[in-house]
């Protein structure tokens, strides 16, 4: 009997070290690395698969759901819709559950999202100790959207201190002579807001809008896309001089409706890349990248790159002056990043997570 | 339109408590459902099975989609809310065609139905067609299609049925029917009331939440539920050959879209989907000639509200009409041939009235059935559809059932079937704001099955056993992808599926004893074989497609108690293909198993049956999503009544 019960002692020992040892999930090294390209990979809303993707230029190496490796295999419970960078805070701007998340440069996440007073962010800017966030609001109309704001947002407090209203479908924003310029997603203008006094006004556009680039006066360039809620005659690049609001136009075709990072500068501003679909030689219309020049303020005749179906945004290494292309046809599916150079020649093809977005890039 | 239903629900109780308690001879007799005996007439070697009346019982304080979850080899992709839609064979939601009368229920903007919007009370038989049948049922007929049936009783008297249930985390159903006739004209009122608030708790692991890691007991918020409706049919026979029969069902469904488990814990407030359907089917038969002739008269109106928003409005009208003549030269040899007309005008918000104002449709079919040496039968559908600016494929299929042999007290067939297939687009895809794609080609498939079917008859069991085994490949499939510019409908994959099912059903009486248990399960490998898109994903399961799916149901019947138990399985889903860190080839729900049981007593009042009924479903509290990121309720008890009164 007690030659029996040692056996089975045995056995049950075996039995917990065996299974100790068994390896059903990969281990996690966090890395401590920050230099690299970062990849928004938005997922599929409500349903999950949003993750970061990371990639070293240096190495030529793509780590996969990176995010989830810093934060002990933890999962976004949101879609990440976009992300900045300032100071030592990446804002990451979260759908479904909607919340603006505050992660550090190694994308840890130590704290929880802030959700309160925020309903559909999209995308944001920093103002000194600010963080303005543009919202679309609760239960949205998808057409007028008279509940959207600005969510003004205390980045040391971590509070909302304030919702600034802003009918119209606030979408990409930026600053500049003390004033937040907010592309309106779902009106045919630019919304201006005095920063000091918060008082608004706009400057009217033939299409709705989406982002900006800032060149290096100040001034604004903004995409102006035909929507399917507001569908517009003439899209193309506007371009907004601060000083006196007043707003030119340079029309482009198909500009793509996709959000995040449909547009970028070249690395040393002479160009501005944007996502605009053409007709092939076939008469068969075809995304790709059209290039502005902002010495002739003219669009390059032929496209850097085209032939692309399901391009998500594109964005420019600061480093090198490659460009990254972001395809992704499927929520559900793999993405892929396609880089090319600047002249427009393909230099590799990577996989990254599920819709891929934009890209931010930290040293 | 609920005070309207709750004041004829009222009525028709009213005049019950208040009818006499006389003899009246049970005079409903259920001896023609609508849709089932024609389909099978040309349709030899398809697999069309019944739902039995037992179980639709114990499914009518719900929905269809829990009726076919626990009693069929069929996957749904439901949440607790309001949203299910049904997979058969691998297929999408839109491979289903759902059947009533003439009319073919599914959205012509989304192209299917969810079947929580589909009340298993209000019908008499509901019958699952598993595999392609776009021969006979049209277009979107490529999984399989779902036949709701009215029976035809021909009452001579009044006669009410009553059912009164409550259920856990608020969950109650009023219905009644009302049959009243003379034996010639009759009418026949059905209304229902169903409401549940749907507040359960559930452990929500707080994915997200990296101050509190773990999970916690939460309760679910904002997948409320309220759906009421009824079906008005009155019928008239000039003889026993000639008859004119009418429905009208009007539907109203809400619900709340219900919150993720990521989502309860902000202050997010539930969106609500709103739904009215008003669908009216008349029919006339004579069979008093050789050559029958039946004609049919419809209307559909539907609407979808989106978060109570009247301008994002959602909906399309229909005028259906159809002619068909039928004869059988001998009892070996018959056809029938027909036209189905049908006029669509949407009213949709985002569609322009510069790309569509209506639509056209016209179907040409022609069916027949040919039975050689007393054991072979034939049968060869023919159908083509003509729709305005759209071309859509010619569709035969060909079917046969083969008696290998039969005894005293079994029989046993095989059977085949081949069969094309199709859908044309929806509304949506063709039309939708900027992003409609006109260009679209209909989705095509081949649909492949062979099946063995054996049958035992002797004095105290009877079996029947089915087992087939089927092959499917639809291309030009269509799903919305990111294109150029927008998202758009795009005919991109070509997809496979194959995979046999099995099931049996076997009745055994032992004295007074008498039980009936039932098997299936169905393996599906679904997957596609060509994608289009850069980033497409071949040789894998199609996702939200469990490979694996099986349940039981046993019941036991003893003088005037039915106890019943039954379980499913439903396999591992993907739900997507990009994976997490630890699961890097796709996230995968986990398979789970569900269990419930019930009893229930007939008792005899003032000479009037009366029914009590008491279930606990998922009796072993299984924590499981079907769709992910949407919590489903525990344990849960529903208590019920039902009369069978005869009045006058």
């Amino acid at each position: 009997m007690k030659k029996y019960f040692k056996f089975l002692l045995l056995s049950l020992f075996a039995l917990v070290v065996f299974n100790s040892c068994t390896k059903d999930d990969p281990e996690l090294y966090p890395s401590t690395l920050v230099k690299g390209a970062y990849i928004v990979n938005y997922g599929s809303f409500q349903k999950g698969g949003s993750s970061i993707s990371k990639y070293d230029y240096d190495k030529d190496v793509v780590t996969n759901f990176f995010d989830q490796q810093q934060n002990k295999g933890s999962v976004f419970a949101s879609n990440i819709q976009f992300a900045y960078k300032t100071g030592d805070n990446i804002f990451l701007m979260g759908n479904s559950p909607d919340q603006v998340i505050s992660v550090d440069p190694l994308f840890v996440q130590a704290k929880n999202g802030v959700s309160d007073k925020i309903a559909k962010p999209r995308s944001c800017i920093a103002d000194g100790k600010y963080l303005y966030v543009s919202c679309w609001g609760e239960n949205p109309d998808w057409k007028l959207m008279p509940n959207s704001y600005i969510a003004k947002y205390n980045i040391e407090t971590k509070v909302v201190e304030k919702k600034i209203e802003l009918a119209g479908g606030p979408e990409g924003l930026e600053i500049s002579n003390g004033k937040l310029y907010v592309a309106l997603n779902f009106k045919k203008a630019v919304a201006v807001m005095d920063l000091k006094t918060e008082a608004i006004s706009y400057i009217e556009t033939p299409a709705v809008c989406s982002y900006f680039l800032k060149d290096n006066s100040g001034n604004l360039y903004v995409s102006l896309i035909s929507s399917y809620s507001t569908p517009a005659t003439q899209t193309g690049l506007g371009y907004i001089t601060t000083s006196t609001n007043v707003l030119t136009v340079t029309p482009l075709e198909n500009v793509s409706t996709e959000y995040a990072s449909i547009m970028a500068f070249s690395k040393d501003k002479s160009k501005i890349f944007v996502a605009a679909a053409a007709y092939d030689a076939n008469w068969v219309m075809v995304g790709g990248i059209q290039v502005f020049n902002l010495a002739t303020r003219k669009f390059e005749s032929n496209a850097l790159v085209s032939g692309i179906s399901g391009l998500k945004g594109l964005s420019v290494n600061p480093v090198d002056g490659n460009i990254y292309v972001f395809v992704s046809p499927s929520t559900t599916n793999n993405g892929l990043m396609k880089i090319y150079s600047e002249a427009g020649n393909a230099i590799a093809e990577k996989t990254v997570g599920a819709s891929p977005t934009m890209a931010i890039f930290l040293n | 339109m609920r005070r309207f239903f709750l004041v004829q629900l009222i009525l028709v109780i009213t005049s019950s408590a208040f009818a006499q308690h006389n003899n009246l001879a049970d005079t409903i007799m259920l001896h023609e459902v609508v849709t089932y005996a024609p389909l099978k007439k040309y349709q030899a070697g398809a697999k069309i099975e019944p739902i039995p009346g037992d179980q639709m019982i114990i499914g009518q304080a719900g929905s269809i989609d829990q009726l076919l979850m626990r009693f069929t080899p069929v996957y749904l992709k439901s949440n607790a809310g309001g949203l299910s839609t049904i997979h058969l064979r691998g297929t999408s939601p839109n491979h289903t065609s759902v059947n009533f009368g003439g009319i073919n229920i599914n959205s012509l903007t989304l192209g299917h139905s969810s079947m929580s919007e589909v009340p298993v009370f209000l019908f008499d038989e509901i019958d699952l067609q598993y595999g392609s049948s776009s021969a006979i049922n049209g277009s979107g007929s490529i999984g399989g299609a779902l036949h709701l049936g009215l029976a035809n009783n021909w009452t001579n008297g009044m006669k009410l049925k009553t059912t009164l249930s409550e259920g856990s985390f608020g969950e109650q159903l009023y219905g009644a029917k009302l049959f009243a006739g003379n034996g010639r004209f009759e009418s026949v009122t059905r209304l229902f009331y169903f409401s549940l608030k749907n507040d359960f708790p559930f452990n929500n692991p707080k994915i997200g939440d990296v101050e509190h890691p773990g999970t916690i007991r939460d309760r679910q918020r904002g997948a409320a539920i309220e759906n009421e409706g009824v079906i008005q049919e009155i019928n008239y026979r000039f003889n026993e050959k000639e008859a004119l029969k009418s429905a009208l069902w009007l539907e109203h469904d809400w619900h709340e879209i219900q919150l993720t488990m990521n989502e309860i814990w902000t202050p997010k407030v539930p969106e609500t989907l709103d739904n009215k359907h008003i669908r009216f089917w008349s029919e006339y038969e004579n069979r008093k000639n050789p050559l029958n002739i039946r004609g049919g008269l419809g209307y559909v109106h539907d609407m979808q509200v989106y978060d109570g928003d009247k301008k994002q409005k959602i909906g399309t009208n229909r005028l259906i009409a159809e002619i068909e003549g039928r004869q059988d030269i001998s009892t070996r040899l018959g056809y029938k041939l027909g036209v189905k007309y049908q006029y669509i005008k949407p009213d949709v918000y985002a569609y322009s009235a510069d790309v569509i104002k209506q639509e056209q449709q016209a179907d040409f079919y022609f069916s027949s059935f040919y039975t050689a040496w007393n054991r072979l039968k034939l049968t060869l559908n023919l159908r083509q559809l003509f729709v305005t600016n759209f071309e859509a494929p010619f569709t035969p299929s060909l079917g046969a059932e083969y008696r290998v042999f039969s005894t005293d007290y079994s029989v046993f067939k095989l059977n085949g079937n081949i069969s094309r297939s199709y859908r044309i687009p929806t509304f949506n895809d063709r039309y939708w704001g900027t992003q409609g794609n006109p260009n679209l080609k209909p989705e095509d498939g081949m649909n492949y099955e062979l099946g063995l079917n054996y049958a035992l008859c002797k004095e105290n069991i009877q079996s029947d056993v089915k087992l087939n085994v089927f092959y499917m490949d639809v291309k030009n499939w269509i799903e919305w992808r990111l294109g150029a510019v927008d998202w758009t409908a795009q005919n991109v994959m070509e997809v496979e599926s194959k995979g046999i099912e099995f099931q049996s059903n076997t009745d055994w009486t032992v004295n007074k004893l008498k039980f009936n248990f039932r098997i299936n399960y169905s393996f599906n490998p679904v997957e596609t074989i060509k994608d289009e898109s850069p980033t497409g994903v071949t040789g894998r399961q199609l996702l939200y497609v469990p490979k694996n799916i099986g349940n039981t149901y046993l019941r036991l019947n003893y003088q005037l108690w039915n106890v019943f138990a039954d379980g499913g399985y439903t396999g591992k889903r993907f739900a997507d293909y990009s994976g997490s860190y630890y699961m890097p080839k796709g996230y995968e729900l986990d398979s789970y198993f569900l269990a419930n049981c019930g009893i229930s007593r007939k008792l005899s009042l003032f000479k009037q049956s009366v029914f009590l009924s008491f279930a606990l479903n998922n009796i072993l509290n299984t924590d499981y999503q079907n769709e992910r990121f949407y919590a489903m309720p525990g344990r849960n008890f529903r208590i019920g009544l039902s009369t069978d009164i005869n009045i006058h």
